[in-house]
């Protein structure tokens, strides 16, 4: 045997691993044969669970109910009963408001109201046309807006505000109840009222009178109520 | 070369088995930790896969492969020409290679994996040049070229340690001219 075969054989037999190791390794290496080797901690990846996603419809449905409760209710609101229109023009009446002086042209007059907002279809009825006018004024009911314009029931001087008849125009989506195309009468506190609708716009005659006071400006026929447009 | 002793340990039972691949393993990296990770890894894929450990080749091809494997992960693997200039080219390799003065642990970190492995090979498991070659997929003259060049950077490493005596400047001149 050579000298550096020797060495080398002597280099090597001197590295061993060992006992308790070789033990180790061969348990191991029985185990894998048998298929029992401790399974390498794996961390499953995670999975998606359907309750990761459930917020999403559950926020889409409460979000369609927020929107829905925001959008619907306001116009239950909106939908303010009838009767408080005539309650709502007994009180301004009586606060004692300073109206704006109207312009006698009806034409213009109802102008007027158009460009604060009263319906396109808002006409004064052919009973007042008339008239002379006095005044005129958008007022507030919870938020919606009725179109108010005032006439003189008499053409003499010297006279009292007993004397004004009052035309209210409103958009009848804005109240229950509304009366329809049939005149509809009422009496409260010494006010006489006379409502009726046109297609969306609802009219209300108002005077500080007794209810015969109104009845020549109704323009009834057979219980059919009469009015001609104004354009 | 050829017609070296083929002195080869017994290696009957798994035990014996396992540490001649750890001595292989050894050869490769000269690291005993990769060296005990590298047969276990071994170990265990051969069992996985066959159930038991076959042979010795096939447990020296596994560990070997893996330990390639390895290199090109670390990207360690160290390319030198067999044509290089500086490196001692002995004649042939004399079956009866006189010994090396020094550490030999000192000595083999001076030779590359496959220089050590060629190494192992034929002096521990005593595999002649043409077996060599069939496992490492090398031509019988590669082999031996490789050999004669690992005999020449041992002993010319040797010949810079201090404790060099002129044994070694002996041996080196029969090398060069014997």
């Amino acid at each position: 045997m050579s000298d550096l075969r020797k060495q080398i054989r002597e280099h090597y037999d001197a590295q061993k691993l060992s006992a308790e190791k070789v033990e180790e390794i061969l348990a191991r290496g029985r185990a894998a044969a048998a298929g029992e080797e401790a399974a390498e901690k794996v961390t499953p990846f995670p999975q998606r669970r359907w309750t990761r996603r459930a917020w999403i419809p559950a926020l889409a449905a409460a979000i369609a109910v927020i929107a829905g409760i925001v959008v619907f209710l306001p116009h239950r609101e909106q939908r303010i009963p009838f009767a408080m229109v005539d309650r709502r023009i007994i009180d301004f009446f009586n606060s004692q408001p300073k109206l704006e002086e109207a312009p006698q042209d009806k034409t213009e007059l109802r102008n007027w109201l158009l460009a604060r907002g009263a319906p396109a279809e808002f006409h004064i009825p052919a009973t007042l046309m008339p008239l002379q006018s006095a005044a005129c004024e958008v007022l507030d009911v919870r938020g919606r807006k009725m179109f108010l314009s005032c006439y003189w029931r008499e053409q003499r001087p010297n006279r009292s505000p007993n004397e004004l008849i009052h035309l209210v125009a409103a958009r009848r989506d804005n109240f229950e109840n509304a009366p329809g195309s049939e005149v509809v009468r009422n009496a409260m506190e010494g006010w006489s009222f006379a409502s009726w609708s046109e297609g969306d716009v609802l009219y209300t005659l108002a005077t500080p009178a007794p209810p015969e006071k109104l009845t020549p400006f109704l323009a009834m026929k057979s219980g059919e109520l009469r009015l001609v447009a104004v354009r | 070369m050829d017609s070296a002793t083929t002195h080869s340990p017994e290696t009957t039972t798994d035990a014996d088995l396992l540490q001649a691949g750890y001595r292989y393993a050894l050869a490769l990296t000269r690291n005993p930790t990769d060296a005990e990770d590298l047969v276990q890894e071994g170990w265990l894929n051969l069992c996985r896969r066959y159930g038991s450990v076959q042979s010795r080749a096939v447990l020296f091809t596994t560990v070997r492969n893996l330990f390639i494997d390895q290199c090109r992960r670390r990207k360690i693997v160290e390319f030198e020409s067999l044509d290089q200039e500086e490196a001692p080219v002995l004649p042939s390799v004399s079956p009866e290679e006189p010994g090396v003065k020094g550490d030999l642990e000192a000595l083999l970190a001076v030779l590359r994996p496959q220089e050590r492995e060629i190494l192992f090979l034929h002096y521990y498991q005593g595999h002649t040049a043409e077996e060599i070659g069939q496992m490492s997929g090398h031509p019988r003259g590669t082999v031996l070229s490789l050999m004669r060049r690992a005999i020449g950077k041992l002993r010319e490493a040797a010949a810079k340690t201090p404790e060099a005596s002129a044994c070694n400047q002996w041996l080196l001149f029969f090398v060069f001219f014997v």
